[in-house]
């Protein structure tokens, strides 16, 4: 029973902290140079994410970031998400079966 | 996701057909991430019904997993509550983001719509700022309820029969290879760059911090770093 209380507890602070924001929007302005960085939010968390995620997984060695790094380039290439993710996933595996 | 569009050309909107395929590869590259969460509460001393409670009420594999660990060695609760705000602070960012698109918005679909309020649903509705009220509307509830849907069934199939697929596979790398091509789609110009570099260097450079403190961290330097880098293109 306690823990699903602190579940329960977790899953109302995310809600919190998702609501936060958007039920205060058009009941007051947000500040410009809050506006202002957030426009510069989205980079940032992919960058952020992507590094956190190989880093804080094991056994993360030269082929992972040879793939992301694949991925990478075939996006900014234009080419689709999936068919990028797609690369880096045959990159990988190739690189398992071989070593 | 092109490959799905004939599947898809009989969706009744465009707008739903967006959100179908906008959302889709995002909710397969959460697939493995789910049974891996479901697998580790069915490894751990906590009762099934808590671990899988996660699911539909914490939303977020990052949060769930720490949550799960953390009961596991006996932490007290405000210990994991502190944790799961540490690691769910970017939530906050997304909501104000996004809160420009909520303004004049019914109040159940403000309290509604944020529900589902993660990384992959951000990174989508954030394209979709400047549609109609109806229009954001109906996008943000298909594609969360479609990442939703996903996400409890690989949770609750992780949760019943633990570890399904094999670790040789390394299907945890479709995440980061996501976000990473997302990057490269989101290096519009030089304070993109900078935000990216500096968001990077610094969850990694933070990484050793507990609690998914370096990732919150390298979102706020990255974010700073955007703005300070403004204009300059």
């Amino acid at each position: 029973m306690r823990e699903i209380i602190i579940v329960a507890t977790v899953g109302l602070t995310m809600f919190a902290l998702r609501t936060s924001f958007i039920v205060l929007a058009g009941e007051r302005q947000m500040p410009t140079w809050l506006a202002g960085a957030l426009d510069h939010l989205k980079p940032a968390v992919f960058g952020a994410l992507t590094a956190t995620m190989l880093v804080t997984h094991e056994g993360v060695g030269p082929e992972h970031l040879a793939a992301v790094a694949v991925a990478f380039a075939l996006a900014r290439r234009g080419l689709d998400l999936t068919l990028a993710i797609l690369a880096g996933m045959v990159l990988v595996t190739v690189a398992g079966l071989i070593a | 996701m092109s490959t799905l569009a004939p599947v898809l050309r009989r969706a009744k909107s465009p707008v739903v057909f967006d959100a179908i395929r906008d959302i889709a590869p995002m909710a397969l590259a959460v697939i493995p991430i789910g049974l891996t969460v479901g697998a580790s509460a069915a490894a751990s001393p906590i009762s099934g019904l808590a671990g899988w409670l996660g699911g539909p009420l914490i939303v977020a594999g990052s949060v769930h997993i720490a949550v799960i660990s953390l009961l596991s060695t006996g932490a007290s609760a405000v210990v994991v509550i502190l944790a799961a705000l540490a690691i769910g602070a970017r939530f906050a960012a997304y909501s104000a983001a996004l809160s420009p698109a909520f303004a004049g918005q019914p109040t159940w679909f403000k309290l509604i719509g944020p529900y589902v309020l993660v990384d992959q649903t951000y990174a989508v509705a954030s394209n979709r700022m400047d549609d109609s009220a109806a229009g954001f509307r109906r996008y943000l509830l298909v594609a969360s309820a479609v990442l939703f849907a996903v996400w409890i069934v690989a949770v609750s199939t992780g949760l019943a029969l633990g570890r399904v697929i094999p670790e040789s596979l390394q299907l945890w790398m479709v995440m980061p290879l996501l976000f990473a091509a997302m990057s490269a789609k989101a290096l519009v110009d030089k304070a993109a760059v900078a935000g990216l570099v500096t968001a990077a260097v610094t969850a990694l450079a933070l990484s050793p911090l507990p609690s998914g403190l370096g990732l919150t961290a390298g979102i706020v330097a990255g974010t700073v770093a955007g703005w300070m880098t403004r204009g300059a293109r």
